[in-house]
């Protein structure tokens, strides 16, 4: 039971082509695992793995996933953990058929598992589980058959509390290889193996005092489908296929050797024919996997993804590059526009130059119980120095994702900006208990014995008004009481403009920008501009000279024209070319509230 | 061979035994720094070792912990972390109920041995029920995903799950409530798609729908009455709500909440006027150790209008009469709202002579609130007082007696401000008075650390549950009859 070279061959470019997927279309892949997992180096940790049958595969894929700090690193090591199952399988596969894998079939799962890990919910404990069931086949085969008669039990007990419901893929193959070896001594195992399956779960059930299916699908991701789960098994079993049709394979060049005039000249055939099938099924297993891999990529989430990877690192202009990429209409995309347009600078000027398709929404993502929008939500509230309701949204995105790194170091940021140093120092000494993170936590421990502050706006308490409460389905009343509460908070003030833009009230839009004499704008941003013409045009003279704002020339200029192409009945395409970044083509054509100004006087 | 082993033993030994004794170069008139705070209090003799963390200076650390003058435990190490053997600690309170203890503490620093003002506990002679059950989860506020309701021996460091939400489908499991702390008599909520209340009475256990028909609201915070035959719960509409500014992150809000009385044996719910209506909102029933009072917290309906900083209940009572299911005319016990306080989770001592409750400014979730001080209302003579003994600059919140009335649990938040972790203090029906609470002792001293879940609704139980899994049974059993 040695890898040959072919296998070698085949396993370094399995390796090589996975690695240069993950480190290129699929690098989010790689980075949204790290985000999720952290392995501590601690007793309670690991002891916190032990509840459950399965456990401990988390623990092994948690401490794997570690890795994926560095993603060039994260890649190759994903890579090589799905291209092993190749080998492992072809071994266990001849073993077991007792025939070599003439049609390459053990290349068929890694390939499945590859194609599968283009979707990022696809967990890496999959792979893992996979590969410590191989091992333990292997180690079994490996084993002489008395031995291994006695070895059944403890061998599918361990595996059954290492991994779980995946120790079914060890049953099977053991079972397999009971069925295709003739003689008493193995076909005793078979009732055992049925024993074992039925028993494992009752065992699991009363040992750690849980109901049977919970012991039956312990450690079997809720992500993954059952469908996914039994393709993988039967690839996994291809042993069997191996044993039925590479059978008929044998007799049909048998057939033809009976053919040929002499041995010799049967043998070239037969051995020709034999490397035309080795390489043409793999390559049949290749563009077909290429072309399912490429239908199950969706560079929608790659573009998510990266866009609130550069968020976490306050790239706004990579925010803006990635996020301008999305085609079609999603919260996160513009709600992280919206956050770069601001922090670049350009929101007062630029905003309808992005697609504002959610309104007011399109500003902050309004509480539904949405686990995944927990993981953002906060970010608007940190910007505007709403600390406590930002970290409201992080601690919830900790009770559903766990104590992840970048959840932990926002929750240490924000306690820390909101003079909570008792509760920052716990995240910090969890943090530290990891390996590419506790650097970052002694750093922000040093914040805290230095007594230095974050780089974050806190909104001071409000002692006049002590139960004062956010308003999470709507953020507007929030932007104005804050604006009225500090003035020179910009990101509140342009927040509360967009989100009277956004919300068609333009008449409360005009009440209210005078607030912008608290900031130095060289001239009035040009979305202000036209939505402030908008106003004039609603209004009488006298009542729009008391906001002593003045529209500018070339604004009025550009509504006429915008005028003559509307009421010229030109193509709408045209329209939005040429005045789809305007206030005046988002407030007849995108607003979900109408095309009506909302307030009129 | 036996040579090897005498090598062995020797050298075991040497560490331990024969060092040389640490005379203290500089003796400290002030006790030393440790962590969990374990001095000055009172231990039970049946709990297990309260292990800590020596947070003085040092190259190499000595506890000497003795009686009379006697030392009759060492522990040295060049680590701060004293962890004192759990067969020895017992051995050691077992003998020594009664009697006061010293922790001499001396620190090696600089290459001198300074030695601090010893630290004098005291070992009571009536133990503590040896089960704590409690839920631990992360601190949020309405997303949840792991979480579990779990079972501490005190005697020991064992903990175990007596039902975990990861075989409920994510489900929330809480509001674990026992009678008279027998987990024979007991009831839990689970919340999610296998929801219901789960009642555990007589060897059997039902799940159960707590909900007058029409009505809206479900059965909450409950109370078992002595007999087990009836159960109080509350049942309101509950909403929470995030301060924008200052140091209370959440405010929870009963906007509509009544008392409902489920009878057990004749599966059975009812209301009566006196603990519903919509005049009153009333929360946080607990019964009388006799069964013939219930009492409550009340205040009045709440307006739209109405800020929340003035919403404040009262302390009720009202007679109850079991054979006839009738409650009296409640009356006001403490008028919380009067001394500008608001009051909740009334608890009466097993003997009847005190009720336990915590106040705080206003509304009737004090685990939020860091003023939320723990008081004591002598039901003999009416006298309330702040329990300035067990009370801390944060929160001090959900509390429960010991079956003895001789120790109390309480939810403190007192280390951080934001994880609740449970506190023990010693109590003496003769005077009222309670002694100074530490925290459940861990076997690993820096635990309190590292550990970011809080630990809810801490409740003493006099035996281990059994039997668990009969917790996951996912049929409700419809109510037979309900009435108001």
């Amino acid at each position: 039971m040695k890898i040959t070279r072919k296998q070698w061959i085949l396993l370094f470019l399995l390796t090589a082509g996975f690695s240069g997927l993950f480190s290129g279309m699929l690098s989010h892949v790689i980075y949204d695992h790290e985000q999720h997992q952290l392995f501590l180096f601690c007793k309670g940790y690991f002891y916190s793995h032990l509840g459950l049958p399965g456990g401990l595969l988390k623990y092994i894929t948690a401490f794997v996933v570690q890795f994926f700090y560095h993603p060039l690193l994260g890649s190759v090591l994903l890579a090589s953990c799905i291209a092993l199952v190749y080998p492992l399988g072809a071994i266990a596969g001849a073993r077991i058929s007792g025939k070599p894998d003439t049609l390459q079939l053990s290349l068929l799962a890694p390939l499945f598992l590859m194609i599968q890990y283009a979707a990022i919910e696809f967990p890496v404990s999959v792979v893992i589980g996979v590969l410590l069931n191989q091992l333990f086949v292997i180690l079994l085969l490996r084993l002489p058959r008395k031995v291994c008669y006695f070895a059944l039990f403890p061998f599918v007990s361990a595996l059954y509390f290492l991994t779980g419901g995946y120790c079914l893929i060890f049953i099977s193959m053991a079972m397999t290889n009971a069925l295709s070896h003739a003689g008493r001594q193995t076909k005793r195992q078979i009732p055992l193996f049925a024993a074992f399956s039925i028993g494992l779960p009752f065992l699991g059930s009363y040992v750690c005092a849980v109901p049977v299916h919970t012991a039956i699908t312990a450690a079997l991701p809720d992500a993954i489908s059952a469908g996914v789960l039994l393709l993988l098994l039967l690839l996994l079993s291809h042993p069997v296929l191996a044993y039925l049709f590479q059978e008929r394979l044998t007799q049909s060049l048998t057939r033809l050797h009976r053919g040929f005039s002499s041995a010799g000249e049967a043998e070239r055939v037969r051995s020709k024919r034999t490397v035309i099938v080795s390489v043409f099924f793999p390559l049949c297993y290749l563009l077909s996997a290429s072309g399912f891999l490429m239908n199950n990529f969706d560079s929608r989430v790659r573009i998510l993804l990266q866009a609130s990877q550069y968020a976490k690192q306050n790239n706004w202009q990579g925010v803006l590059q990635s996020a301008g990429q999305y085609d079609g209409k999603n919260h996160l995309a513009t709600y992280l526009t919206n956050l770069a347009l601001f922090h670049t600078g350009r929101m007062p000027g630029q905003m309808f130059s992005f697609r504002q398709d959610w309104g007011k929404e399109s500003l902050f993502f309004p509480w539904t119980g949405n686990s995944r929008e927990s993981e953002y939500g906060d970010l608007v509230y940190a910007g505007l120095g709403y600390l406590n309701e930002a970290h409201h949204w992080t601690f919830e995105a900790m009770t559903v994702f766990g104590q992840t790194a970048p959840i932990l170091q926002k929750l240490i940021a924000y306690n820390i900006a909101n003079e909570r140093p008792a509760v920052a120092r716990r995240f910090i000494n969890v943090l530290r208990q990891s390996l590419f993170y506790r650097s970052w936590a002694d750093r922000a421990d040093k914040i805290i014995r230095d007594s230095r502050s974050l780089p974050y706006h806190r909104v001071s308490d409000d002692t006049a008004h002590p139960a004062r409460f956010s308003n999470f389905t709507d953020i507007g009343p929030d932007l104005l009481y804050l604006c009225r509460r500090e003035p020179g908070n910009r990101m509140a003030f342009e927040y509360l403009m967009s989100y009277y833009l956004l919300t068609n009230q333009v008449v409360k839009f005009a009440e209210n920008l005078w607030r912008k004499d608290a900031f130095s704008y060289p001239k009035l941003p040009r979305a202000y501009d036209e939505a402030l013409l908008t106003y004039q045009l609603g209004v009488s003279p006298d009542v729009f000279r008391q906001l002593r704002i003045d529209v500018q020339p070339e604004t009025m200029e550009r509504l006429k024209q915008y005028y003559a192409m509307l009421r010229g009945k030109s193509d709408r395409r045209q329209l939005k070319e040429k005045f789809g970044d305007t206030y005046w083509y988002y407030l007849h054509f995108e607003s979900p509230y109408g095309n009506k100004i909302i307030d009129r006087p | 061979m036996i040579r090897l082993f005498a090598y062995i033993i020797v050298f075991a030994c040497l560490p331990a035994g024969c060092r040389k004794p640490v005379t203290p170069d500089l003796i400290r008139d002030r006790q030393p720094a440790i962590f969990p705070d374990y001095s000055d209090v009172v231990f039970p003799p049946n709990m297990a070792p309260p292990n800590f963390r020596i947070d003085e200076q040092g190259d190499d650390f000595l506890a000497e912990i003795g009686v009379n003058g006697q030392i009759l435990l060492t522990y040295r190490s060049s680590a701060p972390e004293v962890c004192i053997r759990e067969s020895a600690w017992r051995r050691f309170a077992g003998e020594h109920a009664g009697a006061e203890y010293f922790v001499r503490i001396s620190v090696k620093q600089g290459g001198r041995w300074v030695q601090w003002k010893d630290i004098v506990n005291r070992i009571a002679r009536q133990p503590i029920d040896p089960y704590l059950v409690y839920r631990l989860l992360y601190p949020g506020y309405e997303l949840w995903n792991e979480m579990g309701i779990y079972r501490r021996d005190l005697t020991s460091f064992g903990e175990s799950a007596v039902v975990e939400n990861k075989s409920l489908e994510k489900g929330c499991v809480n509001c674990h409530t026992f009678c008279r702390h027998s987990p024979d008599t007991m009831l839990l909520h689970i919340r999610g798609k296998m929801g219901g209340t789960v009642i555990r009475r007589h060897g059997a256990t039902v799940k159960k729908d707590i909900k007058i028909p029409g009505g809206r609201h479900h059965g909450a915070y409950a109370s078992w009455h002595p007999s087990g035959k009836f159960i109080a719960y509350s049942a309101g509409d509950i909403k929470q709500f995030f301060h924008l500014t200052g140091k209370k992150p959440v405010e929870v809000f009963d906007l509509e909440s009544d008392l409902i009385i489920y009878d057990v044996d004749a599966d059975r719910i009812f209301a009566d006027s006196a603990i519903s209506g919509e005049k009153y909102l009333e929360t946080y029933p607990d019964w009388s150790p006799d069964g013939k009072n219930l009492y409550f917290c009340r205040t009045g309906a709440i307006l739209k209008t109405a800020s929340p900083d003035s919403i404040r209940y009262d302390l009720y009572r009202v007679s109850f009469d079991p054979a006839a299911r009738t409650f009296g005319t409640p009356e006001c016990i403490y008028n919380a709202s009067g001394h500008g306080k608001t009051v909740a989770l009334p608890r009466v001592s097993p003997d009847g002579r005190y009720l336990m409750c915590s106040m705080f400014d206003y509304g009737n979730f004090g685990i939020w609130h860091p003023e939320s001080e723990l008081s004591l209302l002598n039901l003999t003579t009416g006298e309330m007082r702040v329990m300035d003994e067990v009370n801390s600059p944060d929160v001090e919140s959900f509390h429960a007696w010991s079956s003895s009335g001789r120790w109390f649990v309480f939810s403190s938040k007192r280390m951080d401000g934001l994880w609740a972790r449970p506190y023990f203090a010693y109590f003496d029906p003769e005077t009222g008075d309670a002694s100074k609470p530490f925290p459940l002792p861990q076997k690993d001293p820096n635990f309190y650390e590292y550990f970011t879940k809080t630990y809810n609704l801490p409740e003493l139980i006099k035996a281990p549950i059994t039997d668990k899994r009969r917790f996951y049974r996912t049929e409700i059993i419809p109510i037979r009859k309900a009435d108001r």
